[in-house]
C-alpha cells in the first residue's frame, strides 16, 4: 500500500516534472517567412506601404503624417482653395507631426527607410524562390519606397541624412549620419526612381503595387519640384541657401554656382519621365461621358472620374479603402449641412478660387462683378433669378469641384444663401469698403441688420436660431440657407460654396464617421501632363532643348489644350512658348485642375510665390497681392447669395469672409519654404543641423 | 541526544492505583464544545482530545492535576481532588502567538514568524460587506493597499499593492492565480488570508517583488455536519454624483458665460426662451432622473455544508450574487456564481489524500455604449431639449440633441443593444501528504507532499450593436420625421472567446521537529513546474437584420481574427526548486534562510535560470530568563525584534525582448470602425486588406529580470494581556536593472526603437503601524486595532527622457532620475479677486478682462506675470502616499458591533472636462456645482461695469475657469471615511435545537466620507476624465443561519 502510494504520487509530479523550457514565442514571426514568398512580402509591403508619406484622406497639412482621418479637409491649408472653420485652417508652414518624427505610430521615415533598406540586404538571400521579373521587382519596390521617403523629407526640409543601409545596433560603431546637401538629396531622389524604373514590372503585381510608369510619374512630379527649387530659390531676396552650423554641409539651397546647371538637369528628368509615360499610350484623359459642347457632361464626366474606378484610364495611382476593415469619415465631416453626419462643410471653396475659372462676368480688374459699376462698392447689385442664374455659364469643370448655391448634390437641392435684404430696390452694395484694410467689417456689425426698422436678416447659428423672416405675401422664410452661412457657426458653407470633389456622390450612401471608402486619387495622368508641359517651358526659358527628341512646347501645348477641353474651359489661343506668360498659363492650369489634391501647396512651395515679395504669383496667373493682403498676412473672400424680398430676387456680395470662424488670416514668410528640423533631433545629435536660416 | 529523544518517547510510569476515571465537557467562554482539545495528566505522557461534543475521559491519579490546553484557548488547570465529573470552560486566549500563519509553501506560528507577515481572518474580513474582497481588505491589513475605483458591476475596477510595490502575486491554496479570480472568490469561502510584505515573499522568486497574497480557503472539520447559509439583500446608492441644472438654471449659466466677454457680451438666451419653458411651449428632459437610478438593487446567497470524520472531512459551498448597476434600463448587471469542494481523506495511515475544485461562473452585461459614455452624454446633452419628440414619451427624440445621440437609447440594450462579458473559472487541485512519522519515531516530523493543480479559464465575450431610428417633431408639417441612427448602423455582432489554461506540479519534503524541547527545526525543500496556455479568436460581422447571432451576418467585411498580446497568445514554462530552513533556540532565537532557484522560458536559451535568497532574524526578548526575571517587565506578554532581507526577482512585463522578427498582425485601437480616425495597420492589395506585420523592438539577448533587494525591521509588542499591542515595520526596496530603452541616445536616423534593457533603478520605503487594544468591561468585550503606512517612491537612475535644451527644461520634464514620484506641477493660489479696487490695486502683469470673483495665482518666480515659469511641485498626485484606518469590534450579550474608519492623506485629484468647466453646447454641461459661483446681482448687468454688485461663490464668473493644474482645480483626496459599520443579533439558542444559529444584521458600507473633494467621491479617479462609473453607498439586510 505504502509503494503503491508513493509511486503515485512521483508519478503524479513527475508527469508534469519534464516540462520543456524551449519555447518558441507563439505571436512572434521570423523574417524568413515573410521575405521567402509571395505572400509573405505582401504582408512585409503592406507595412512598408502603411506608413507611405502620401496625403489623402488621412493627411491634413496642419497635423502632418499622423495617418489620421479626423476632421478631414483638403484644400484649406493657406492655398486659397477653400476655408474651414477650426483650426487645422492655416497656412502651411509646418507640420505638428513633422516627417522626422521617431513615434512608430506617426509618419516615421527612418523606420520605413530602415524596413526598405533591411529588404535591399536580405532579399538577395531568397532569391531562388522567385522568378528574376518578380525578385527585380520587390526590389525595385524598396527603391521606391525610399525614393519616395526621401522625396516626401526633401520638399519639407531640404537636405536630409541619406540612409541607404540597415543600421546595426549595437554593432555599427558610429550611428550617426548628418544630413547632406539638398543636391546630393535630390540626387539620390532621383538615383532611387530611376533604380525603381529599371527594376519594376510594367505593370503592378497586384493592384495597389508600384510599377514603371507609377515610378516615372511620380518621379516627374519630384524632379518638377527639385528643378523648381533649385531655379526659384534664387528669387528669393538674399538667396534662399545655407550652411549647416555643425557639418558645414549646404543643407539647403543650392551653391552659386550649381543652382543652373542643377535646375536644368532636374527639369530635364521630369521632362523625360513625363514624356516616357505619355509616349507609352498606357494612361489617357478620363472622357467616358464626355461630350463636345455639352457643359452638363462635361460636368457630370468629371464628377463621374473620381468616383468610378474601373477602368478609369486616368488612374495612375490610387490608394483604395474598404468598408469596414479600412476606412476614412471624409464624406462625414464635409458633406453639406443638409446631410449632417456628424460634423459638416469642412471644405467650403473661396471666391477667390471661383475667380481662376472661365464663364463669369469681370470686373476690368479681373475680379468677379456682382454690381453694375466698375468696382464691387460702385452701381446696384446685379439681380437674378435664382442664385444658380449667377453660375450657369461657369466652367463644368468648376462645377464639378464645388456646389453653388441651389446646385444638386446627392439628389437634393443645396440651399446656401447669406441672408434676406427687405428694403428696396435696386440695392446698393451692403458695405462701402471691400478692399484688405476693411476686411473684418462684418455684415451683422451693419445698422441695416443692428438697428431698427431693419432691412437685413441673418442668422448667427442653423435650425432653431434661425431668424425668420416675413415676406410681403406674409409667408415665412428663415433668414440664412439650410447649409447657411451662420455668422456664428462655422459648420456651415461659411464662403457661400461648397466642395463637391471626392464626396461620395450615391443618394443612397449613408455617412458616418468611419463608413467612406471611397480612393484617392494619389497620380493621375492630368497631373504627367502638366508636369510635362511646364518642364517644357521652364527648359525652354532656360534655352534647352529636348532631351528625347519630342517637340517640347507643342507637347505642352496639347497637354494644356487637352486638359482645357476635357474641362469645358476655353482652348488657347496660341502655342505656348519659352515665356514667363507660358509658364502662368501652365501653372495657373495646374492649379485649376488638381485643386482639393494636395498639390497645390506644394506648387506653391516651389513656385516660390507664398511670402509677400512673391505673392503676386500666388495665383499661378498674376494678381495685385495687395488685393488679398498685406506686408505680412492675407486673406480670402467668399461669395455671397442675398434674397431681396421686394423683387423676389437674388444678389451677390463678394467680399472677405465675414463669419465669426471664417476669421482668419494667413502669414508665410520665406524661412517657411524650408521646415524647421524637430529641436529634439537638433539638440539630441551632434551632427544633425538646424535649418541655418532658423 | 538519542537517550533524550528515548526518553521523551517513553511513557512515564505512573501508579495506577489512585487512578480514578475522570470525564466531563469542555466548553469556550461562547458556551461552544471544544473540539479536539488536549487534556493531560500533569506531568505525564497521558493525554486525550475532545470529542466532537467536548466531552472526554480520562483515568488521572485522584490528587493529580488536569490541564487543558486548545490553540486559541487560554491552558487552564484543575485539581481533580477525588472528582470524576469535571467541566471545564476555556477563556478564549488574548495571546495570538501560537496563531498559525499561513506563510510560503507551509504555515507558521505566529510567535515564530521573522519576516513582515499580516493576515487577516475570513470572518473578519466579511464584517465589510462588498462584492469584491479586495475592498474587504480595505483598512484591515498593514501595508496592503486598496483603491475602489468604481462600482460598475463587474468590472471589479480596483488597484491594490503591497506597500506600493505594485501589483502583488496572488496564490490562492498554494497555487499562482490571477487577481480575477481573487476579486470573484465567494468571500465566505475565505478562511485566512495573509500577506508576505518583505523577503518572506523570496520562496516565490522572480513574481515575489511585490510580495504576496496569500488566500486560503476552507477545510471541513471532523464532527457534526454543519449546514450554514448566508443571505443578504443591498440597496446601492452612487456615492457623490453630479446633477443637471434644470432649464433656467442652464440658461442662466450661458446667458453668462456669454455676457462675459470684454468686447461687449449678449444673452444667448432671450427672455422668450425661458418663457417658452414656463408656458410649456418647449420640453424639457430631466435626464439626472430619467437616466439614474437612486437605489440599485444586489443580493447574494451563499450555502454551505461542512463537516467529517476523524479521517475524512468536506466543506462544500455554492454561492449567487447579482448586482445592477444605476442605470434605469436595469441593463447594466452582473451575477455570479460559484461554487467549492475542498476534500481530504486518510488512505491509509499517515497519507492523506485532498482534492479541491471550485468553478465560477459569472455574466457582465452593459449596453452597447460605455458606462462612461452614457454619464459623458448625458451630461452632454443638458436639458434644454426633449428625450422624446412625442410629449406622450413613445419616440425618442434626435432635434437639437449634440450628434443626435438620446441617452435613453444608449442605455437601454433593447434599443441599441448589448455587451456580454461571460467568464468560466474551474480550479483543481489534487494533494497526496505523507506523514513519516507516523511508520517510524525517528521520521518524526518529516513529511512529504505530492500535488498537481489543473486551472482553466474560458472568456466569452458578445458585443451587438443593434440598429435603431429617432424621431424628431417637425412643426411646419406637425409631423415626425423618422431618422437611422448614424452610429448605430448596420447592425453588427462581434463574439471574443479566449481560453487559458495553467497546469502546476509541487513535489516538497517538510521537516519540523524539536529536540530537546528547545532547538525547534523546520525545513522545506521542494520543485514545482508550471506551465501555461492561452489561446483565443474573434469575429464580426455585420448584420442583415437586428437578430443578435452571427448567422445573420452578411458577407462583405466580415472578420475573423485573434489577439496576439502576450497576454492572449501564449505559452510558458516555469520549473523552480525551492528551500527554506528554520531553526530556533528556545523560541528565543530565531533564524530562517530560504532560497528559490527559478527558471523560466520567457528568457533566451542561457539565461532562464536566476536564484533568489532571503534571510530573516527573529529575538523574542520577552522570552529571555533575564527578561522575564524583572518584575517591572511582567505586563510585557510579548517583545520581538525581528529583520529581514532577501532578492526577489521581477520578470515584469517582458516580452520576449530577446527575440528579432516581427509581430503579426499588426493591431491598432479602433479597427472595428476602420481605423477611419488613426494609422490603419496594413494595406489594400488586389482589392484585399492585407495586415502588416511590425518589427519589433531591437533585440537584446542579455535581458534579464530586474531585482528587488528588500530590507524590513520591525518589532512586535503585546502587553497587559491585550490592552495594547504594538507592530511596527520600516521598509527599503531597492530595484536595480529596471526595463528601459535608451530612446534619447539611439540616433533617430537608426530608424528602430531602442531595445529594452536592464537600466534603471528606484527605492520604494517607507513605514507601517499598527496598534491594538482589546478588553472586556463587564459584559461587553471590544476590540480596536488602528493602521497607518506611509510610503514613497524614489527614481534613483532613470534613462535619459531628453536631450534637454537648458537645464531649467531638465528640471521641468524629466522628473525622474533622483527625484519622489508622484508629484505634481501647478500653480499655487494667491486667493481671489474680491472687488475692482483689489484688481486695480494687485500688482504685476494682469490680464485685461479680470473681474470680481477671478483667481489669484502665485506669481512664483516672482517677475511679475503669470505663466508656464511659475509653474512648480505643488501637489500630490492620485495614489496617496500615507493610509490609516481604524477597526473597532464590539460585543454585548447577544449583539455585536463592528466598524472600520478608514482613509487616506498625501494624495490629490484633477478635476477634468466635465468637472472642471460646463462641458457641452446649446444649455449642455451645465451641472449643478457650477451654480455656486460668482456672478452679478442683475443678470443683465454689465459684468464690466464697476458699478455692477457682485454675489460672492466657489467658482468666478461662468465662462471664467480656473487652470486645470493650479490649486483651484487640483485638490487634495485627503479623507476620513466610515467605510463600513454593522450591526449584528444572534438570536439566543432553542434547546430544541441547540446547534442552530441566526444572526441578522445590517450593514453600511461607504456611509460617511469627510474630505475636501466636491462632487465625486474622492477615490473616484479622474480617468476617462471624470465621467468614470461612480462608486456606491451600500445598505446592507442579512441572514446568517447555521445548523
Amino acid at each position: 500500500m505504502k509503494h503503491k502510494l508513493i509511486s503515485a504520487m512521483l508519478c503524479m509530479t513527475l508527469a508534469t516534472s519534464c516540462v520543456d523550457m524551449d519555447i518558441a514565442p507563439k505571436n512572434i514571426v521570423t523574417s524568413e517567412s515573410l521575405l521567402s514568398n509571395e505572400s509573405g512580402m505582401d504582408i512585409y509591403m503592406a507595412r512598408l506601404y502603411s506608413y507611405m508619406p502620401w496625403e489623402d484622406f488621412k493627411y491634413l497639412s496642419q497635423w502632418g503624417f499622423n495617418f489620421s482621418g479626423w476632421l478631414n479637409a483638403i484644400g484649406i491649408d493657406g492655398t486659397g482653395e477653400a476655408m474651414n472653420r477650426d483650426g487645422i485652417c492655416r497656412a502651411f508652414t509646418g507640420e505638428d507631426y513633422a516627417y522626422w518624427s521617431t513615434d512608430g505610430s506617426k509618419g516615421n521615415p527612418f523606420m520605413l527607410l530602415r524596413d526598405a533598406n533591411y529588404l535591399i540586404e536580405n532579399l538577395p538571400k531568397y532569391q531562388g524562390s522567385y522568378a528574376e521579373i518578380t525578385y527585380n521587382h520587390y526590389l525595385g519596390e524598396a527603391y521606391y519606397v525610399r525614393a519616395t521617403v526621401f522625396y516626401a523629407m526633401a520638399r519639407r526640409f531640404g537636405g536630409i541624412p541619406l540612409v541607404t543601409k540597415v543600421i546595426q545596433y549595437p554593432g555599427d560603431g558610429n550611428l550617426e549620419v548628418p544630413r547632406a546637401s539638398e543636391e546630393e538629396t535630390w540626387d539620390q531622389v532621383l538615383a532611387d526612381y530611376d533604380k525603381a524604373i529599371e527594376l519594376m514590372m510594367p505593370n503592378s503585381p497586384k493592384s495597389g503595387y508600384s510599377n514603371k510608369y507609377i515610378a516615372l510619374a511620380f518621379k516627374s512630379e519630384a524632379m518638377l519640384y527639385a528643378g523648381s527649387v533649385a531655379k526659384y530659390n534664387e528669387t528669393v531676396t538674399g538667396r534662399l541657401t545655407g550652411l549647416g552650423a555643425k557639418t558645414g554641409v549646404r543643407v539647403i539651397g543650392f551653391d552659386e554656382n550649381r543652382w543652373q546647371e542643377a535646375s536644368k538637369k532636374y527639369f530635364t528628368e521630369a521632362y523625360k519621365a513625363a514624356s516616357e509615360v505619355i509616349k507609352s499610350g498606357v494612361y489617357s484623359l478620363y472622357k467616358k461621358k464626355w461630350a463636345a459642347n455639352d457643359p452638363e457632361a462635361q460636368y457630370q464626366n468629371m464628377v463621374d472620374m473620381f468616383s468610378d474606378l474601373s477602368n478609369n484610364p486616368e488612374n495612375i495611382y490610387v490608394k483604395e479603402y474598404t468598408y469596414p476593415t479600412s476606412t476614412h469619415a471624409y464624406d462625414s465631416y464635409n458633406l453639406p449641412l443638409t446631410f449632417k453626419a456628424p460634423l459638416n462643410c469642412g471644405v467650403c471653396p473661396t471666391a477667390d478660387f471661383v475667380e481662376l475659372f472661365d464663364g463669369f462676368d469681370r470686373y476690368p480688374d479681373g475680379t468677379l462683378k456682382v454690381t453694375t459699376g466698375n468696382s464691387p462698392a460702385e452701381g446696384n447689385y446685379v439681380m437674378y433669378d435664382s442664385p444658380m442664374d449667377y453660375y450657369k455659364n461657369a466652367e463644368p469643370r468648376l462645377r464639378a469641384y464645388v456646389i453653388f448655391p441651389g446646385d444638386v448634390f446627392k439628389g437634393k437641392e443645396i440651399d446656401i444663401y447669406a441672408g434676406v435684404y427687405t428694403g428696396s430696390a435696386p440695392v446698393k452694395p451692403l458695405l462701402s469698403d471691400y478692399s484688405y484694410g476693411s476686411a473684418t467689417t462684418k455684415y451683422n456689425h451693419l445698422s441695416a441688420y443692428k438697428e431698427k426698422p431693419k432691412t437685413l436678416y441673418l442668422s448667427p447659428k442653423p435650425k432653431d436660431q434661425q431668424e425668420i423672416v416675413t415676406l410681403p405675401d406674409g409667408s415665412t422664410m428663415t433668414a440664412a440657407g439650410e447649409n447657411g452661412p451662420f455668422y456664428e457657426d462655422g459648420g456651415s458653407a461659411m464662403t457661400g460654396l461648397l466642395a463637391r470633389k471626392w464626396l461620395n456622390p450615391d443618394p443612397a450612401f449613408v455617412p458616418r464617421e468611419g463608413n467612406s471608402a471611397q480612393p484617392f486619387i494619389l497620380m493621375r495622368y492630368a497631373e504627367v501632363l502638366l508636369n510635362a508641359a511646364e518642364a517644357a517651358v521652364e527648359l525652354s526659358l532656360a534655352g534647352v532643348s529636348s532631351p528625347d527628341g519630342t517637340d517640347m512646347l507643342s507637347v505642352a501645348t496639347k497637354a494644356v489644350n487637352d486638359i482645357r477641353e476635357r474641362a469645358g474651359a476655353r482652348l488657347l489661343t496660341a502655342a505656348l512658348a519659352g515665356t514667363t506668360d507660358s509658364r502662368d498659363i501652365v501653372r495657373k492650369e495646374r492649379r485649376k485642375e488638381l485643386a482639393f489634391e494636395h498639390k497645390t501647396k506644394w506648387d506653391l512651395r516651389r513656385w516660390r510665390v507664398n511670402h509677400y515679395e512673391g505673392r503676386d504669383g500666388f495665383w499661378g496667373e498674376q494678381r495685385d497681392k495687395d488685393r488679398f493682403s498685406n506686408t505680412t498676412r492675407y486673406r480670402f473672400r467668399g461669395i455671397y447669395p442675398f434674397y431681396s424680398t421686394e423683387t423676389g430676387k437674388w444678389f451677390f456680395d463678394v467680399c472677405f469672409n465675414y463669419t465669426t470662424a471664417g476669421d482668419k488670416d494667413f502669414g508665410y514668410t520665406p524661412l517657411d519654404y524650408y521646415f524647421s528640423i524637430p529641436g529634439g533631433e537638433v539638440s539630441k545629435s551632434p551632427v544633425i543641423d538646424q535649418q541655418p536660416n532658423r | 541526544m538519542v537517550m533524550a529523544l528515548l526518553l521523551m518517547l517513553i511513557p512515564t510510569g505512573v501508579s495506577a492505583q489512585n487512578s480514578v476515571s475522570v470525564s466531563g465537557i469542555v466548553m469556550d467562554d461562547t458556551n461552544e464544545p471544544v473540539i479536539g482539545a488536549a487534556v493531560m495528566v500533569k506531568g505525564t505522557n497521558i493525554g486525550v482530545i475532545t470529542d466532537i461534543d467536548g466531552h472526554y475521559t480520562i483515568s488521572a491519579p485522584a490528587n493529580g492535576i488536569l490541564s487543558f490546553s486548545y490553540v486559541g484557548l487560554k491552558n487552564k488547570e484543575e485539581k481533580v481532588n477525588g472528582r470524576t465529573t469535571i467541566n471545564i470552560i476555556m477563556a478564549t486566549d488574548s495571546k495570538m502567538i501560537d496563531e498559525v500563519v499561513v506563510i510560503g509553501y507551509g504555515t507558521q506560528r505566529r510567535g515564530s514568524v521573522t519576516g513582515a507577515v499580516s493576515a487577516v481572518k475570513g470572518q473578519d474580513m466579511i464584517k465589510t460587506k462588498n462584492e469584491n474582497p479586495q475592498n474587504m481588505l480595505t483598512g484591515r491589513i498593514p501595508g496592503l493597499r486598496v483603491w475602489q475605483k468604481s462600482s460598475e458591476p463587474g468590472t471589479f475596477n480596483n488597484s491594490f499593492d503591497v506597500r506600493g510595490m505594485g501589483a502583488p502575486l496572488i496564490i490562492i491554496d498554494g497555487i499562482p492565480r490571477s487577481t480575477e479570480e481573487f476579486q470573484r472568490l465567494n468571500a465566505m469561502d475565505i478562511d485566512d488570508i495573509s500577506v508576505l510584505k518583505d523577503a518572506s515573499a523570496a520562496i516565490y522568486g522572480v513574481r515575489a517583488a511585490n510580495g504576496v497574497v496569500l488566500v486560503t480557503t476552507k477545510k471541513g472539520g471532523a464532527g457534526k455536519t454543519e449546514f450554514s447559509y448566508n443571505g443578504s439583500y443591498t440597496f446601492q446608492q452612487p456615492s457623490r454624483m453630479p446633477e443637471l441644472c434644470d432649464p433656467y438654471e442652464s440658461m442662466t449659466l450661458f446667458n453668462e458665460m456669454s455676457m462675459n466677454n470684454i468686447n461687449g457680451g449678449s444673452w444667448v438666451f432671450s427672455e422668450e426662451s425661458f418663457e417658452a419653458f414656463r408656458n410649456g411651449t418647449r420640453r424639457t428632459t430631466d435626464w439626472n432622473d430619467l437616466i439614474i437610478s437612486n437605489v440599485a438593487p444586489q443580493t447574494q446567497h451563499d450555502i454551505s455544508i461542512s463537516g467529517g470524520t476523524e479521517k475524512t472531512k468536506f466543506y462544500i459551498s455554492m454561492g449567487y450574487f447579482y448586482q445592477e448597476g444605476i442605470f434605469r434600463s436595469g441593463d447594466l448587471n452582473y451575477n455570479k456564481f460559484n461554487l467549492r469542494s475542498n476534500i481530504s481523506t486518510e488512505i491509509a495511515k499517515g497519507i492523506k489524500f485532498e482534492l479541491g475544485v471550485s468553478g465560477i461562473s459569472d455574466e457582465r452585461n452593459t449596453p452597447y455604449t460605455s458606462s462612461q459614455d452614457i454619464i459623458r452624454n448625458y451630461w452632454r446633452q443638458g436639458v434644454l431639449y426633449p428625450a422624446y419628440a412625442d410629449p406622450e414619451g413613445t419616440m425618442l427624440n434626435y432635434n437639437g440633441l449634440d450628434m443626435e445621440q438620446n441617452t435613453v437609447a444608449m442605455m437601454t440594450a433593447d434599443i441599441s443593444g448589448y455587451k456580454k462579458y461571460k467568464q468560466k473559472y474551474f480550479q483543481s487541485s489534487a494533494t497526496l501528504t505523507a506523514d513519516f512519522g507516523e511508520y517510524t519515531p525517528v521520521l518524526k516530523g518529516l513529511t512529504a507532499k505530492a500535488m498537481f493543480s489543473y486551472d482553466y479559464r474560458a472568456d466569452n465575450n458578445e458585443a451587438f450593436r443593434k440598429e435603431y431610428y429617432q424621431y424628431a417633431y417637425d412643426e411646419q408639417t406637425g409631423t415626425y420625421n423618422q431618422k437611422v441612427y448614424n452610429e448605430s448602423s448596420p447592425s453588427n455582432m462581434r463574439r471574443e472567446f479566449y481560453d487559458k489554461s495553467q497546469m502546476l506540479g509541487q513535489f516538497t519534503v517538510n521537516y519540523d521537529r524539536t529536540f530537546n524541547d528547545v532547538h525547534h527545526v523546520g525545513g522545506v525543500v521542494g520543485w514545482e513546474v508550471q506551465k501555461r496556455n492561452g489561446d483565443n479568436f474573434y469575429a464580426v460581422r455585420d448584420l442583415a437584420f437586428s437578430m443578435p447571432y452571427l448567422l445573420a451576418g452578411v458577407t462583405e467585411g466580415q472578420i475573423g481574427a485573434m489577439q496576439t498580446g502576450n497576454n492572449d497568445l501564449y505559452e510558458q514554462a516555469n520549473e523552480a526548486l525551492i528551500g527554506r530552513i528554520n531553526y530556533s533556540f528556545a523560541d528565543r532565537y530565531l533564524l530562517e534562510a530560504q532560497f528559490r532557484y527559478d527558471g523560466s522560458s520567457k528568457f533566451a536559451k542561457g539565461h532562464q535560470w536566476g536564484f533568489f535568497p532571503s534571510v530573516s532574524a527573529g529575538w523574542r526578548i520577552s522570552e529571555e530568563p533575564f527578561f522575564k526575571s524583572i518584575d517591572v517587565l511582567k505586563f510585557v506578554n510579548q517583545l520581538k525584534l525581528r529583520a529581514s532581507y532577501g532578492v526577489l526577482g521581477d520578470d515584469g512585463d517582458l516580452n520576449y525582448d530577446w527575440a528579432m522578427g516581427y509581430t503579426y498582425p499588426s493591431a491598432s485601437g479602433n479597427m472595428a470602425n476602420g481605423d477611419y480616425n488613426g494609422y490603419s495597420p496594413g494595406y489594400i492589395f488586389g482589392g484585399k486588406f492585407v495586415s502588416a506585420a511590425s518589427p519589433m523592438a531591437l533585440p537584446n539577448e542579455n535581458i534579464t529580470w530586474f531585482k528587488s533587494k528588500t530590507f524590513d525591521i520591525g518589532f512586535d509588542f503585546e502587553g497587559w494581556d491585550g490592552l495594547l499591542g504594538v507592530s511596527f515595520d520600516y521598509f527599503n526596496r531597492l530595484r536595480t536593472g529596471r526595463f528601459a530603452r535608451r530612446t534619447g541616445a539611439l540616433p533617430t536616423v537608426v530608424g528602430a526603437t531602442a531595445p529594452r534593457e536592464n537600466l534603471d533603478s528606484d527605492r520604494q520605503f517607507g513605514m507601517e503601524l499598527e496598534l491594538t487594544h482589546r478588553n472586556k468591561i463587564g459584559e461587553v468585550s471590544y476590540n480596536l486595532k488602528g493602521i497607518a503606512t506611509v510610503t514613497r517612491q524614489k527614481y534613483m537612475t532613470a534613462s535619459e527622457k531628453g536631450p534637454w535644451a537648458n537645464s531649467y527644461d531638465r528640471w521641468r520634464n524629466d522628473n525622474l532620475t533622483n527625484r519622489y514620484q508622484g508629484v505634481q506641477f501647478g500653480y499655487t493660489s494667491a486667493g481671489r479677486y474680491t472687488s475692482w479696487n483689489d484688481i486695480w490695486n494687485y500688482y504685476g502683469f494682469k490680464e485685461r478682462d479680470i473681474l470680481p470673483g477671478d483667481y489669484k495665482y502665485e506669481d512664483w518666480n516672482g517677475d511679475g506675470e503669470i505663466n508656464g515659469q511659475d509653474e512648480h511641485p505643488f501637489a500630490f498626485d492620485q495614489t496617496p502616499w500615507l493610509q490609516f484606518s481604524l477597526n473597532a469590534g464590539l460585543q454585548w450579550k447577544n449583539f455585536d458591533f463592528n466598524m472600520l474608519l478608514q482613509g487616506s492623506a498625501l494624495g490629490s485629484m484633477e478635476y477634468k472636462e466635465p468637472l472642471h468647466e460646463i462641458w457641452g453646447k446649446n444649455g449642455g454641461g451645465a451641472l449643478t456645482q457650477f451654480l455656486d459661483r460668482w456672478h452679478p446681482v442683475d443678470p443683465k448687468a454689465d459684468p464690466y461695469d464697476p458699478s455692477t454688485v457682485w454675489t460672492s461663490g466657489h467658482y468666478a464668473y461662468t465662462g471664467r475657469w480656473a487652470r486645470t493644474n493650479s490649486a483651484f482645480n487640483r485638490v487634495s483626496t485627503a479623507y476620513l471615511r466610515l467605510k463600513s459599520i454593522e450591526l449584528g443579533y444572534t438570536f439566543p439558542k432553542l434547546k430544541q435545537i441547540p446547534n442552530a444559529s441566526l444572526r441578522v444584521y445590517a450593514n453600511a458600507y461607504n456611509l460617511l466620507t469627510f474630505t475636501g473633494v466636491k462632487f465625486v467621491d474622492p477615490e473616484h479617479p479622474d480617468d476617462d476624465l471624470g465621467r468614470m462609473y461612480p462608486l456606491n453607498k451600500t445598505y446592507t439586510l442579512g441572514v446568517s443561519l447555521s445548523f
